[in-house]
């Protein structure tokens, strides 16, 4: 069996070939940055600062499912409706016609597309569910509406409900730029830390699979495990608890951290504490973190294990101990 | 034998997949491309949109069937969505060696 994942072919070209499948591989989706440019939020780039628009998924597909090497569980997925752009006129009452795409739940049926393009930029971001309402084109989003909102979630099933009354689904895996801490005040932003030598920032991967041909068995949901590690390094200046790693675990259903610290100086000692982010969301208020387990180790090896933490990120944090240096390292298993 | 595009519903004007001449002629249809292909005899038969095509024969992706065309009589298809692709074989029928042994 032929199969493609040289992203230089055009869907178009594979099937030209007669590939089984066309693969896509995005290693930082969802990855906006601050300020935001919207780069990675969608398959094909919608908009980004530099190219402009482009064109949708120009292809027809048999089925799409998330890949064993996708970090990211979900996706959102706006088909060609066949019908021209403002057709039916009058226009229906507006009715949410994206697909949720997520591991589990593979499109094994065919995803109409249709030719052009969203005319998004910078200050309008792509958005799944007012493309497809508008356009019905081709496209796989990293979220019903990756921009934020700074007056709540926007887009549920009911447009005419208040926004304080409702209770929709957080439908983005955009990561935010700020995450209110569990433990003590401040916040965590995604990234790197300077405070902390060898700080691991592992950011989304979405693998996606295209089905050019109908295929022939249902397809496994279970991705590839997440198996990581890192060392880092806190200076005697560097007291408060620090971050060291964030490792995304979306869904991911077992889930081990294991750590070894030595640190100079005798008797002091340092604390591992993991985290996990949940519901997350473009709004900055309102991600919070849960503090999962903490362990204190001096000169030695502690073991965390979360069992069906049912979160998105895991953030891993050490404690810095006045005027002594600390050496760690830590590993990250995860399993579907 | 060959491949042909099939433009979606709605776009353009159908594809013409194969016209018989003055012999019946087989022509074998299997679907390559993601979506639905319709296939039909005469380009009135889809609708005048083009949207809804009633009077069609549809193929659904990775099926193949066997068509016989009188002469002078054409297929012509379209997809549900962009991309449709089908690849076709055809032959003569019924040899006029035959007919006449």
């Amino acid at each position: 069996m032929s199969f493609q994942n040289n992203p230089a072919f055009s869907i178009a070209e594979a099937r030209k070939r007669g590939h089984d499948i066309y693969e896509i591989l995005y290693t930082s989706w969802g990855v906006v940055g601050n300020p935001a440019t919207y780069g990675d939020v969608s398959f094909p780039n919608a908009s980004t600062a530099n190219n402009g628009p482009v064109v949708s998924i120009p292809t027809s597909i048999a089925g799409l499912m998330i890949g064993p090497r996708s970090t990211v569980d979900r996706a959102w997925v706006t088909y060609s409706l066949q019908l021209e752009p403002g057709r039916p006129v009058p226009a229906p009452t507006v009715t949410d016609r994206v697909r949720r795409l997520s591991v589990d739940s593979p499109l094994l049926y065919t995803i109409a597309a249709a030719k052009g393009k969203i005319a998004s930029s910078q200050a309008n971001p792509p958005d799944a569910f007012l493309s497809q309402y508008q356009n019905g084109l081709f496209y796989v989003m990293a979220a019903l509406n990756p921009q934020e909102a700074d007056a709540g979630f926007k887009y549920s099933y009911d447009m005419t409900t208040s926004q304080a009354s409702r209770a929709a689904q957080q439908e983005t895996t955009v990561l935010p730029t700020l995450i209110k801490k569990s433990s003590g005040a401040g916040n965590q932003t995604f990234g790197f830390d300077a405070n902390v030598g060898g700080t691991i920032f592992m950011p989304p991967t979405l693998h996606l699979i295209a089905f050019l041909k109908a295929p022939q068995v249902v397809p496994p949901s279970k991705r590839f495990p997440l198996i990581t590690s890192g060392n880092y390094t806190l200076s005697g200046a560097v007291v408060a608890e620090q971050c060291v790693a964030q490792i995304p675990i979306f869904g991911r259903k077992r889930v081990v951290v294991s750590s070894y610290a030595a640190v100079s100086g005798g008797d002091a000692t340092s604390t591992l504490r993991c985290a996990v982010v949940r519901a997350i969301n473009q709004s900055d208020n309102f991600v919070y973190e849960d503090s999962s387990q903490t362990v204190t180790t001096s000169n030695g090896s502690c073991q965390i294990s979360l069992d069906n933490p049912c979160a998105d990120y895991l953030m891993v944090y050490a404690n810095g101990v006045s005027g002594a240096a600390i050496n760690g390292r830590w590993s990250v298993s995860a399993y579907d | 034998m060959r491949t042909v595009t099939i433009p979606a519903v709605g776009s353009s004007e159908p594809a013409i997949v194969h016209q018989a001449a003055d012999r019946t002629m087989r022509v074998v249809i299997n679907n390559i491309g993601g979506t639905l292909v319709f296939l039909a005899h005469n380009t009135s038969d889809f609708n005048e949109d083009n949207v809804a095509p009633s009077e069609t024969f549809q193929l659904r992706v990775d099926q193949m069937v066997v068509i016989v065309l009188a002469p002078t009589q054409t297929i012509v298809a379209m997809a549900r969505g962009a991309g449709g692709e089908i690849s076709i074989a055809v032959s003569e029928a019924l040899s006029k060696e035959w007919l006449s042994s």
